[in-house]
């Protein structure tokens, strides 16, 4: 070993050469020698022959925590390249002031902070929405011609890409909800309502909220990517100097996208899941085709098949406006685009659930559906 | 060297006992005022962190002042009909990164004039021959050096033939002949133009070639430090202004 600590009552002499390879050691034998409390203790670099600037930072640490316990203690004795490292490392400087403990706050004083948090965070995506609502006056009035040039793109990313994970997805959900009801309806001999299982469950819930995760995950994550993205190239901030409506440029547009894309997805989706339900019905029930589209036309109404395209236009508008919202609201560099995706797709999930249960009782409420 | 214009009656930026920052309790600069005539290029100058990007963010009404008044063209933000009387050019350019710089130009004039497809594309093509990107018109920005950006993103604030122009930092991050050639179009635009320019920078390079007049802010005491012709705050008998423009550090 090339260095050596020891202590005396008032002092703790540090000789040697004390390098950063040690450090752990050094430490250890540094805060063991602090230990026993005295009104003073100085650490004493007189016989310090070299060492490293970590390890005088650790030196100037102990200082300022024995500083912080009541005791006096200076760097004394330091000469040469050492001084210059303790001046540079402000061991000469005096110890900074204890760190005061934050007051501790009552269950009810924390209570309250909680709630004015969680209101603030409330309030902005109200306030969002309120700029979106008072924009559709404004794009009405005088629509901007760059704003919907970009719609027919819009609708084609969201939709036309999305199809083929929609179809597959959809098909396999189908084909497997069938599947696994297949012993049930044998047991009862109702292989023939393989067809109304799947036609009903699939066009009123399982398809448009099938779609709906699709494209919360394809195009509400890429909105807020890419409004997050302008957000921190200012490119924003840019389009306001410029007097134009961010959320007439950039929101309105997508919110329509979706608005069309996710309710035309959602058709082929049924289309796909009960395919994926008919393949098992013939194969594993054996109900003939020409049964099976039979009572398909029997089971599903008119309105079942509408009420999914009703709730997937909802989960639409839904999707881009948090997608939008959280893009717009992104701060920090490329980690906060990062964090509003994650945000966007976690939220979306979240509301086209509520959603949809909301608007299934409503739909029950108001007897639109059996 | 620069001459400042004669001040005229009516300035076209100005701003009342402004307060800026993030945290009322701690504004980063208060009670500052300050008049920008017709015509000027006038500076705002600080160290980094003393709040000009801020202030500069708080002239164009992309942050809410925490107290105080700006009136631009005698009318308050709020007040301002139709497009923005002034133009932006970001400290990164902010250029639209899906469009080419041909699209970049045209995109307000295509918002806010309804100027046929082919006029327009003949205006953005005078922008950037006025700013010296004529042979890059269908590049996009991504393709476009640093200094080329700044360029194009003048271009793009010059569209709407604004008579006040806002530049954060033009010349920082490049080279110093680039700095130059920035710094020498400004003028040359403003004094062409009769554009008014407010510019935001801590290069002295800029500040002793083209600014007229300028203010200094000051984090530390939150404050404008002072203001005048850049010469005068050269001399100033204040030794924090004073080291400022001789680069002297805080701790000498």
């Amino acid at each position: 070993m090339t260095w050596h600590i020891a202590r005396d009552d008032d002092r703790i002499t540090v000789a040697g050469e004390l390098r950063i390879r040690d450090g752990r050691e050094i430490w250890k034998t540094l805060t063991a020698a602090a230990k026993r409390t005295a009104p003073k203790i100085d650490l004493d670099l007189a016989r310090t022959s070299a060492l490293d600037g970590t390890i005088m930072a650790l030196l100037v640490q102990l200082r300022n925590e024995l500083h912080a316990r009541g005791t006096r203690c200076e760097i004394v004795g330091a000469t040469g390249a050492v001084a210059s490292l303790v001046q540079l490392y402000g061991g000469t400087e005096p110890a900074p002031a204890p760190r005061m403990r934050p007051p501790r706050h009552s269950v009810i004083e924390r209570l309250g902070a909680a709630t004015a948090h969680f209101l603030e965070r409330s309030r902005e995506p109200a306030v969002f929405f309120g700029d979106v609502l008072s924009a559709i006056p404004d794009m009405l009035r005088r629509p901007a011609r760059r704003s919907w040039r970009g719609l027919p793109l819009l609708i084609a990313r969201a939709g036309a890409d999305g199809m083929p994970i929609v179809v597959l997805l959809n098909f396999l959900v189908g084909f497997l909800f069938v599947f696994q009801s297949t012993p049930l309806l044998e047991m009862y001999g109702a292989n023939i309502w393989a067809a109304d299982l799947i036609g009903i469950a699939g066009t009123r819930e399982l398809a448009p909220l099938i779609t709906a995760v699709i494209v919360s995950g394809r195009s509400g994550a890429a909105f807020a990517a890419q409004l997050g993205t302008m957000r921190v190239t200012e490119e924003i901030d840019a389009l306001r100097t410029l007097g134009i409506s961010p959320v007439q440029y950039l929101v309105l547009p997508r919110i329509v996208a979706l608005a069309i894309a996710a309710p035309l997805l959602t058709l082929v989706a049924d289309v796909a899941m009960i395919t994926g339900g008919f393949i098992v019905g013939i194969s594993d029930l054996g109900v003939t085709p020409r049964g099976y589209l039979a009572e398909l036309r029997l089971a599903v109404l008119p309105w079942d098949v509408w009420s999914g395209v009703v709730k997937s236009s909802v989960f639409g508008i839904t999707i881009a406006t948090i997608g939008c919202r959280q893009g717009l609201a992104t701060s920090g560099a490329a980690a906060g685009v990062g964090r509003s995706t994650t945000e966007t797709v976690v939220r979306c999930l979240f509301a086209i659930v509520v959603l949809d249960v909301l608007m299934t009782m409503l739909f029950r409420g108001v007897g639109a559906v059996r | 060297m620069t001459t400042a214009p004669t001040p005229r009656a009516a300035p076209i930026l100005e701003a009342r006992d402004l307060a800026i920052g993030w945290n009322p309790e701690r504004p980063l600069v208060e009670h500052a005022s300050f008049a920008v005539q017709r015509g000027e290029i006038f500076g705002i100058l600080g160290r980094s962190a003393s709040g000009k990007s801020t202030m500069l963010r708080a002239l164009v009404g992309l942050a809410q002042p925490l107290a105080g008044e700006i009136r631009i063209l005698g009318r308050t933000p709020e007040e301002l009909p139709g497009p923005p009387p002034f133009g932006v050019m970001f400290q990164h350019g902010a250029l639209f990164g899906s469009q080419s710089l041909g699209q970049n130009v045209a995109f307000p004039l295509e918002t806010w004039t309804d100027l046929p497809g082919d006029a327009i594309e003949a205006i953005a093509r005078a922008k950037l021959r006025l700013v010296g990107l004529e042979g890059s018109r269908d590049k996009l920005p991504s393709e476009l050096s640093g200094g080329m950006r700044k360029r194009a993103a003048i271009a793009r604030a010059l569209a709407l033939e604004p008579p006040l122009l806002f530049l954060d930092e033009p010349s920082s991050g490049l080279d110093p002949i680039t700095s130059a050639e920035i710094d020498r179009m400004i003028q040359t635009l403003a004094r062409a133009l009769g554009l008014t320019v407010i510019l935001v920078t801590h290069e002295l390079g800029s500040i002793q070639s083209i600014v007229d007049r300028c203010i200094l802010l000051d984090s530390d005491s939150s404050s404008v430090l002072a203001a005048g012709a850049p010469h005068q705050l050269a001399d100033s008998d204040n030794p924090r202004v004073r080291h400022f423009f001789e680069r002297v550090p805080e701790a000498s």
